[in-house]
């Protein structure tokens, strides 16, 4: 049994179901990201935790202990908000110490705990301010300290980060994992941030709608997405998506879409999820990066002309409408076009990115060292190990975990 | 010149008249034409009757003949030879001394009941904020009659208990104390401040102090005091002020009796000024009045460093 478990959460405000957790089992020690857009009740869960909002049924147990009648005190929990939440009259100093001073604990421990933390934290210079003469990453780090004076059993963090500028926020991320691994609290930390959830988690908890989608280490999340909101929260630039006709030829399975044509390996087939078969349609999920772009590519699965140069610097991206390509131009393309466009503009909802009827925009990774221009044209492959299928109806993988290494 | 550089460079607009731009000249008379009501209203309706009533407390002025100078001589007097004005002073400073800490403590822990989510509670609120809409004068004479030994509620309400009142306005004892008793009738006009003060309590810091372990009575004491500070003081300011000029009361109800324990400092001005008629004894008495109070706001001012928190306020 876990160190925390939800068991068969939920939580309503006046009739509005906010969070439904079934079943979560958090283990000690670990670094637990509840990830989710905004409004999908992660503030809501950690706040279920804290013992600052009771369910309106099911269990919260801390180490076996049913706590749904604890205070947070009681729970020994502490929480980091967003904006921090510190007593703006008091000093940084009495700010860590209140709690402690809450707790009768002697004056002079608290005083050396409080420096402990305090250096811990590199903020022995500023004991005696006051949190509005104090940077962002400052105060952050006081109400870090705040939380970790009492020696709590779990760490709450809502968006800790999400006040800072992009440059601490890297900096104050590194610092918190780093403060993790050294003080080995269980944490659980809410962001909106795919990307601070993979640099932090030992594992994810994706939500949606209140629901728990997914949870896995941000690799697992990551590499399998259980369906295609994850696919899509997870991984910058997004996943690109297809809409896909499925079709046998000679015992091969073809997945046929907007300008796009390519026979499914076996090592996939094997991996399709029940029976082995495939409905007659499927959405196609595709990393950019696993996707390779060129001029003239030998077994190309399709081709496009490029709308879009997108340079970040370190990698560069280009946008590939696909199913689109120029007058005069004959190649696999254009073969496998008449067999598609008849089906596009009809996949049923399950948040596919077709920019239009008839065209899908392709990212991918452009790896020459020349710029792509607009209108050029190319022809991509994907890479076969790391194709996802989705029903188009449910969004849920079709496919069974892929090969873990990469 | 533009009005874009006007506004970034505000050092020409301190380079004396010369260096002023037509904007900055149109927005100055602007400025003027705007206060100009106040200004008239101002200087010929406060600052100069102040200046008059300064000249007169340093003369002998009986409104019939025309005011002579004496110099310093009301002043010696009221310090030297005026039984009547150290009696007026300590019943004021008394009054205040009870009232005004009882009337703060009393609206905030009004407020704190008032902000309750309880059903009904704007109903209360209205409920507790009329008595300071009634003219003093009204409630004056209401009080009266609670107040009465034989007849009044007050006494009702203690003899039910099986206490034996006193007889309130007529007991010099008891005098003083009716009358802060009184005061508190009107608590609700703070109250009012005090919610709005509340609303401004971001509820994140009771979370914090909830999290922290903090009791009820532990956020009070550091979430919602210190964060009131701004209203407390204000409160203690305006209090002060307000009770040190107290009249109707002891005007209506006892004329200062009995044996002058309600003779309030005011009322004793008044007496001075409009039943005596010494018009230069009476302006030495409020130039008096009002260094005492200019005194205790600086006071209290100088202090308020000390305890008071305000939001932004970056002073360490
Ligand atoms: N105190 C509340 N009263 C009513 N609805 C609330 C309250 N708190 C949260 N909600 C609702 O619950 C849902 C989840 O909110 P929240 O947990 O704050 O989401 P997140 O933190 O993921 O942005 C939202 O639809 C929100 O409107
Ligand atoms: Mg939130």
């Amino acid at each position: 049994m876990g160190d925390l478990v939800l068991s068969r959460v939920m939580k309503k405000f006046n009739d509005n179901v906010a969070v439904e957790i079934d079943d979560l089992e958090i283990r000690k020690g670990e670094f637990i990201v509840l990830l989710g857009p905004s409004g999908c009740g992660k503030t809501t869960t950690l706040r279920l935790i804290a013992g600052l909002e009771s369910p309106t049924r099911g269990e919260i147990i801390l180490d076996g202990k049913v706590v749904n009648a604890l205070s947070p005190k009681e729970r020994n929990v502490a929480m980091v908000f967003q904006d921090y939440a510190l007593y703006p009259h008091m000093r940084v100093y009495d700010n860590i110490a209140l709690n402690l001073r809450v707790d009768r604990v002697p004056k002079d421990e608290i005083d050396r705990r409080v420096h402990e933390v305090a250096r811990l934290l590199n903020i022995e210079h500023l004991l005696s301010r006051r949190p509005r003469a104090m940077s962002g990453g400052q105060q952050q780090r006081v109400a870090l300290g705040r939380a970790i004076v009492r020696n709590p059993r779990l760490f709450l963090m809502d968006e800790p980060l999400s006040n800072l500028d992009a440059k601490l926020r890297l900096t104050m991320r590194s610092e918190i994992k780093k403060l993790h691994t050294r003080l080995g609290t269980t944490t659980i930390y809410v962001t909106h941030d795919q990307e601070e959830a993979m640099v932090l988690a030992d594992r994810i908890v994706i939500l949606a709608d209140g629901r728990v989608l997914q949870i896995g280490s941000p690799e697992d999340v990551y590499e399998n997405p259980r369906n295609v909101f994850v696919a899509r929260f997870i991984g910058s630039p997004e996943m690109n998506l297809a809409d896909c006709r499925v079709e046998s030829a000679d015992g091969d399975a073809w997945l046929l879409g907007e300008g796009l044509r390519l026979k499914l390996p076996a090592d996939v087939m094997t991996r399709v999820a029940g029976r082995g078969d495939l409905p007659a349609r499927v959405v196609l999920g595709v990393r950019p990066r696993n996707v390779k772009v060129g001029r003239e590519l030998e077994d190309a699965d399709g081709a496009g002309e490029v709308t879009f140069f997108e340079r970040l610097g370190e990698v560069n991206y280009v946008h590939v409408e696909t199913g689109k390509t120029g007058a005069g131009m004959d190649g696999p393309g254009g073969a496998s076009d008449g067999g598609v466009r008849d089906t596009a503009g009809d996949g049923a909802g399950a948040g596919v990115g077709a920019d239009r009827p008839g065209t899908t925009v392709l990212v991918a990774r452009w790896d020459e060292d020349r710029e792509a221009r607009a209108g050029e044209q190319v022809e991509f492959r994907l890479d076969r190990a790391h194709i996802h299928l989705f029903d188009p109806a449910s969004g849920m993988s079709l496919l069974t975990c892929g090969p873990r290494s990469r | 010149m533009t009005r874009e550089i006007d506004c970034t460079s505000p050092g020409k607009a301190d380079s004396g008249r010369r260096g002023l731009s037509r904007n900055a000249v149109r927005e100055a008379r602007d400025f003027y034409l705007c206060i100009l009501p106040w200004l008239v209203g101002f200087s010929g309706l406060t600052l100069g009757p102040m200046l008059v009533s300064f000249y007169y407390s340093l003369c002998e002025y009986n409104i019939l003949q025309p005011p002579t100078w004496v110099g310093l001589a009301n002043y010696v007097s009221i310090f030297t030879d005026d039984p009547l004005f150290w009696t007026a002073l300590y019943n004021t400073a008394y009054y205040t001394f009870f009232s005004v800490p009882l009337g703060v403590a009393g609206s905030l822990a009004l407020a704190l009941l008032l902000n309750q989510a309880v059903r009904g509670v704007r109903v209360f609120r209205t409920i507790f904020y009329m008595p300071s809409i009634m003219p003093a004068v009204a409630s004056s004479i209401l009080w009266i009659w609670l107040f009465n030994p034989q007849y009044g509620l007050v006494n009702r309400a203690l003899s039910l208990v099986g206490i034996k009142g006193p007889l309130w306005l007529a007991d010099p004892v008891w005098s003083k104390p009716a009358l802060i008793l009184m005061g508190l009738w009107g608590v609700g006009g703070g109250t009012v401040i005090f919610l709005a003060g509340l609303q401004g309590v971001p509820r994140h810091l009771y979370e914090a102090a909830v999290v922290d372990g903090a009791t009820t009575w532990q956020q009070f004491l550091h979430v919602t005091l210190p964060m009131l500070s701004p209203t407390v003081f204000f409160s203690f300011v305006m209090g002060i002020i307000g009770s040190f000029q107290v009249f109707t009361q002891s005007y209506v109800m006892t004329q200062g009796g009995p044996l002058n324990s309600t003779l309030f400092y005011v009322l004793y001005l008044y007496r001075v000024a409009f039943e005596f008629f010494q018009m230069g004894y009476a302006s030495a008495l409020a130039w008096i009045l009002f260094v005492i109070l200019v005194t205790f706001t600086g006071l209290q001012l100088r202090l308020s460093r000390r305890w008071v928190y305000y939001e932004g306020d970056l002073r360490r």
